[in-house]
């Protein structure tokens, strides 16, 4: 199976992606590493419940404690053990990463297909709107967006808005950040599928489709969704680094998830400020982030180098 | 291509209102008002009523709404609701100044050094040195800006002296050092990175192949034949985060203390200065436009074929 | 060979750099004194109640002063003296003072002055500090429009009478309020809003305006025309910060940039007080004020006594205290400090553990059971945040109820508790600071108007008040207010948790900077570089 195979072959299969993923990381060990790594950390945040320290028992006395035996990474300003609040806080950040990236992703797709597939009008009122998103700095119209948010299901809420207020609470103020996340990053991926379909929608097979009358939605369903979906994990590779730093930037500004829930955004926070007295507090969510991000980007480039026919044709030309 | 001009002008147009509405709709949306401070009592509500009329908050949304917006479109922008002793065009002819010098250092410094390390990367016959640029701009871009500025504040600054902690002297002093290098880590990353990819690409290329057999030498190579094609995608890349450096950060100046346009959005926002929140918006999203014009004008300066696609 | 060319470009670069720079920091310079502060929202004397009245403070100056013992120190005034009505105040102002641009500083100023507070178009929230003024408060909500019925009058270029509605012995300390400074009439009638501007500003205080850079400085030189002694220090640059101002100041402080800090971190406060050198530079100063958790007392449970006293004697008030300040700040068990007329900390609740649990049983929820999930809200500002995490874990520990936490964004925070008085909630946490040393002003201004939407009433209470508010002999007034104070202690509407200290650093080489009254202002003009 050759990459020029894959070049000329009109679909992209999952199952094909998946075996050339294998083989690509066995002879790329930066990414091997990678992906471990991500491994090690998803499953740290799932062992979270099972570490010898709660993430939440408070310890005044003990507060800001550097690494010991007893505490491997340290306490925090009310003493709690910073490898509990590190391995909860994955848990919130991933989980914050991932649903408003689903989010995310769910509605540009929507968007994108609808403003390739109608055309004309539809997609031009469409686009100017995507273009208006884009036109906003995207951290400082989350911190609008965030308040908002907050200070409408904060709280009591009624009518409408009570269902809402009452599952932000349930969550911790995590809904907040959700939506935030969610609402805003959908701005990439639709522009993506959305240049994806209108190269789908004039390609022959699609044509045939027509010809033979088969409806809109069995064509968007069989044929320009599957199609689309390498272009939807690039888009994913995009969002999901951008929603873990854009949750760090809104619990540092103070308009994240509600405390005690720890985020790596929040211990960032009382990090930076604790960097003269207590450094050890920023170290370790900040390294956490950092190689995770780095991580991400790592597989993020790998797939995209994966699934872009030009760039693998090359590599396959030159080894 | 004026064609293509007026074209792209014209439908910046409804862009513009689009941002315009969504900003006016979701500020006054955010609960708090303009005019209580952080003082022990809240203000009486017969006060508020008239600081209210006297700048049109009584008035029905969509009269503010339209009233704003033609103000706005007369070159007024409003007063600051937050010092009323200043409008919306003073604020803006005042910290928009600091923060273009800012980003433009900035962006400078990380195109100038992104192109020059990706080159690095690309060329080099060590594959540690070429592993080590990438693992670093990888880190680069995943960085959150607030703890970089932070820890060169803290160690360059307060532990050793080397740069003012805080306030901003000018471009050219010390103070300058960390919030350009903290603007420019993001950008200098994705440049090096993307001009590393591009170059790795166009070198395997047959013209170039071509080139090198008939025993051209390897810079001439790299500025004739290279340069050009790897720079598109350079420019892509540096056009995305112009925006976001030129109009400042908000986490690196308002850690460094820098009096820019980034700090004092969010300022506003703290404050529901509806006047700056919206104005600068506009500006911000006026800005993007033109950006994304000038970086679509360079691919046609770059890159013939998108000329022919054009006139066809 | 290309690796070279690059290298030979870095290493230019890196000289021209180098030679741009200036030197790294300018040394001090002994005849400035620097300080980093938040951007003030007024420099109006007129408009401003928050912090912005620690700058303008240095500007404007206002009749007289509070010392330590309760008395007034004057200052612009020559005297003040009260009729034998008890309503009837009579300034006469020191002509010693002038504007500086040394014209004479007229009674019809400061007349004009106090008026322009109340008047409703300007909006100033410091009307309400004038309440007792007849007609002040008819005039500043608009129910009557001639500023002539407010019982402020000029009785003399240099003198000017003002009558409260009742006898009002709270008065003499408004008086030495900061919020009470006089502007110069010609020049605001003249400018409007724009005589703030350094090139119109008259100020009557010991320093003039030079210059403002909105949101980067505030540069102010020494009033030539001070009646008062001149100050020692002849300039003073502020640089602005926004957001965290406490973290700024105290990097710029310890990299020897600014000569004084007003707080300090959380974070940093123990290192600090460790340090060998910074410990001996560090002037804290215990305020009048107090932090507390209130219940709404119109909403089931926190209606009932037994409840709000269970949970208020499980509080342990050291971890508190600990974790929000490295125990600069002092346990409070009671509202109203000590130090105000009236507040006794004798009168708070005691109890322990053992009976809040059976309080809890007896109003129906023992060991908690069946006590239903509850929130409690606070700002985002401050240490806040923590006191709340703090409170959810002794109560779930010792109770078994669960509280959830809800932080707000400051403002969002204000609009919400204004939005409390017709709307519910569980328990919120919040602050009172003394803005005069009176019990009117914690017992009146605070929790008979329920500023903090409290939502208490208790007629015995009430009455107490009122009868306090009358009394004129400040003996007999602390006597009458301790009484209101037992009942307030007993209903337990707000459980006080601490009152705060705040935390200056004085450089070494600065003397005479003091604390000045329950505001703990400060007086550049009296301080002095070594």
């Amino acid at each position: 199976m050759t990459a020029l195979d894959v070049a000329t072959s009109d679909r992209i299969g999952v199952v094909h992606g998946l075996k050339r993923l294998w083989a690509f990381v066995r002879r790329n060990p930066a990414l091997a590493v990678s992906l471990a790594f991500l491994l090690a950390v998803f499953l740290f945040a799932l062992l979270s419940p099972f570490l010898p320290h709660d993430a939440y028992r408070q310890n005044v006395l003990a507060r800001n404690a550097g690494p010991s035996l007893k505490n491997w990474l340290g306490t925090d300003e009310l003493g709690r053990d910073v490898l509990a609040r590190l391995a909860v806080g994955a848990r919130v950040s991933l989980t914050v990463a991932v649903a408003s990236t689903v989010i995310a992703v769910a509605i540009g797709v929507l968007v994108g297909t609808i403003a390739a597939y109608a055309g004309g009008f539809i997609d031009n009122v469409i686009m100017r709107f995507v273009d208006s998103m884009y036109a906003f700095p995207d951290t400082l119209f989350a911190i609008l967006f965030a308040a908002l948010v907050k200070g409408q299901l904060g709280g009591e809420a009624s009518g409408l808005l009570a269902p809402l207020a009452e599952a932000y609470r349930l969550s911790g103020g995590l809904l907040g950040v959700l939506l935030t996340l969610g609402l805003t990053g959908w701005v990439t991926t639709s522009r993506l599928v959305r240049a994806q379909v209108l190269s789908l929608k004039h390609a022959e097979y699609v044509l045939a489709c027509r010809l033979a009358g088969a409806s809109d939605s069995f064509i968007i369903r069989k044929h320009l969704l599957p199609n689309t979906m390498p272009v939807i994990l690039i888009a994913v590779t995009f969002v999901v680094p951008n929603a873990i730093l854009l949750e760090a930037g809104l619990s540092f500004l103070g308009v994240g998830v509600d405390p005690p829930t720890p985020s790596w955004g929040t211990m960032i926070a009382t990090g930076a400020q604790s960097l003269q007295s207590y450094p050890h507090l920023l170290v370790a969510p900040t390294l956490a982030i950092g190689l995770t991000l780095l991580a991400l980007n790592v597989v993020g480039d790998a797939l995209r180098d994966l699934l872009d026919p030009a760039v693998s044709a090359s590599r396959g030309a030159a080894t | 291509m004026l064609s293509y001009l007026f074209k792209r002008i014209l439908s910046a147009i409804p862009t513009l209102l689009i941002a315009y509405t969504l900003v006016f709709f979701i500020a006054h949306a955010t609960p708090g008002s303009p005019w209580d401070s952080g003082g022990n009592r809240p203000m009486e509500p017969s006060v508020k009523a008239v600081l209210d009329a006297k700048y049109n908050l009584d008035k029905p949304l969509h009269v503010q709404y339209a009233s704003y917006l033609w103000n706005a479109l007369h070159g007024d922008l409003g007063p600051s609701y937050r010092d009323r002793s200043q409008s919306v065009n003073d604020i803006v002819a005042r910290f928009l100044p600091v923060s273009l010098k800012l980003g433009a250092a900035a962006m400078l410094f990380a195109i100038l050094l992104g192109l020059a390390l990706g080159a690095l990367a690309a060329l080099t016959r060590h594959p540690a040195v070429d592993g080590l640029i990438r693992m670093l701009s990888t880190l680069g871009i995943s960085m959150p800006t607030y703890v970089v500025t932070s820890i060169l504040i803290v160690s360059l600054g307060v532990g050793l002296g080397l740069v003012p902690t805080f306030g901003w002297k000018g471009l050219f002093t010390t103070s300058s050092i960390v919030p350009v290098f903290s603007l420019a880590l993001a950008p200098l990353a994705a440049v090096t990175r993307c001009f590393r990819t591009s170059m790795l690409e166009v070198m395997n290329l047959d013209f170039v192949r071509t080139a090198r057999a008939k025993g051209l030498k390897p810079l001439s190579i790299i500025i004739h034949h290279m340069g050009r094609n790897a720079l598109i995608p350079a420019v892509t890349v540096a056009g995305s985060y112009m925006t976001y450096v030129l109009v400042g950060s908000f986490f690196v100046e308002s850690i460094a203390g820098i009096p820019g346009f980034g700090r004092y959005f969010v300022l506003a926002i703290a404050a529901r200065d509806y006047p700056v929140i919206i104005g600068t918006t506009l500006i911000y999203a006026v800005f993007v436009v033109v950006i994304n014009l000038v970086v679509d004008l360079l691919y046609f300066v770059l890159d013939p074929r998108t000329r022919l696609e054009r006139a066809s | 060979m290309l690796k070279s060319h690059v290298f030979k470009t870095f290493a230019a670069a890196a000289l021209i750099a180098t030679a741009l720079s200036g030197p790294a920091l300018a040394g001090a310079d002994k005849g400035v004194f620097r300080m980093i502060v938040g951007e003030p929202r007024y420099m109006d004397p007129n408009l401003a109640t928050d912090f912005a009245i620690y700058v303008n403070a240095q500007l404007f100056q206002p009749l007289a002063r509070t010392d330590t013992d309760g008395n007034l120190v004057l200052l612009q005034a020559k005297s003040i003296e009260l009729a034998p009505d008890g309503r009837t105040w009579k300034v006469a102002l020191n002509p010693d003072y002038k504007w500086s641009n040394g014209e004479p500083i007229t009674a019809q100023d400061w007349v004009y002055s106090w008026k322009r507070i109340l008047d409703p178009k300007v909006g100033s929230e410091a009307a309400s500090f004038l309440s007792d003024v007849e007609n002040a408060m008819d005039y500043n909500k608009g129910t009557i429009t001639d500023p002539e019925k407010v019982g402020i009058r000029a009785t003399g270029d240099l003198t000017f009478e003002v009558v409260t509605a009742l006898p009002a012995p709270q008065f003499r300390a408004k008086l030495a309020l900061p919020y009470l400074t006089p502007v110069p009439q010609k020049v605001v009638e003249e400018f409007g809003e724009k005589w703030v501007l350094p090139e119109h500003m008259l100020s009557n205080g010991p320093y003039k305006l030079v210059s403002r850079v909105n949101d980067q400085s505030i540069v102010m030189e020494a009033n030539p025309h001070y009646g008062g002694k001149k100050p020692a220090i002849p300039r003073i640059e502020m640089t602005i910060a926004s957001g965290d101002q406490c973290t700024a100041q105290l990097r710029a402080y310890e990299a020897d940039e600014i000569d004084f800090t007003t707080c300090v971190p959380s974070q940093d406060i123990a290192r600090i007080r460790k340090d060998p050198v910074l410990s001996k530079e560090l002037d804290p100063f215990p305020l009048a004020a107090t932090e507390w958790v209130q219940y709404d007392m119109t909403q089931a449970p926190w209606n009932d006594k037994r409840v709000r006293h269970a949970l208020a004697l499980v509080i342990d008030r050291q971890p508190i205290v600990t974790a929000t300040s490295d125990g600069t700040n002092r346990i409070a068990a009671t509202i109203i400090p000590d130090s105000i007329p009236g507040g006794n900390s004798a009168d708070a609740l005691k109890g322990t553990v053992a009976d809040a649990k059976k309080l809890l049983a007896e109003a129906g929820f023992p060991d908690g059971k069946g006590f239903p999930q509850f929130t409690i809200s606070t700002t985002a500002t401050r240490e806040r945040p923590l006191i709340a995490q703090l409170l959810q874990q002794m109560w779930a520990d010792n109770l078994g109820i669960q509280a959830n936490i809800n932080v707000l964004e400051a403002n969002a925070f204000r609009a919400w508790v204004q939005t409390r008085k017709t709307e519910k909630y569980d328990l919120m946490i919040n602050g009172w600071w003394s803005d005069y040393a009176d019990p009117a002003n914690w017992f009146g201004d605070l929790i008979t108007a329920d500023v903090r939407q409290n939502h208490f009433s208790n007629d015995a209470f009430a009455e107490i008040v009122k009868k306090g508010d009358a009394e004129t002999d400040p003996a007999k007034r602390a006597e009458v207010f301790r009484a209101a104070n037992k009942i307030l202690e007993e209903e337990q509407p707000m459980t006080a948790l601490q009152n705060p200290t705040d935390l200056w650093m004085v450089k070494p080489d600065v003397e005479g900077l003091a604390h000045e009254g329950v505001l703990n202002m400060y007086h550049i003009g009296e301080a002095a570089f070594k």
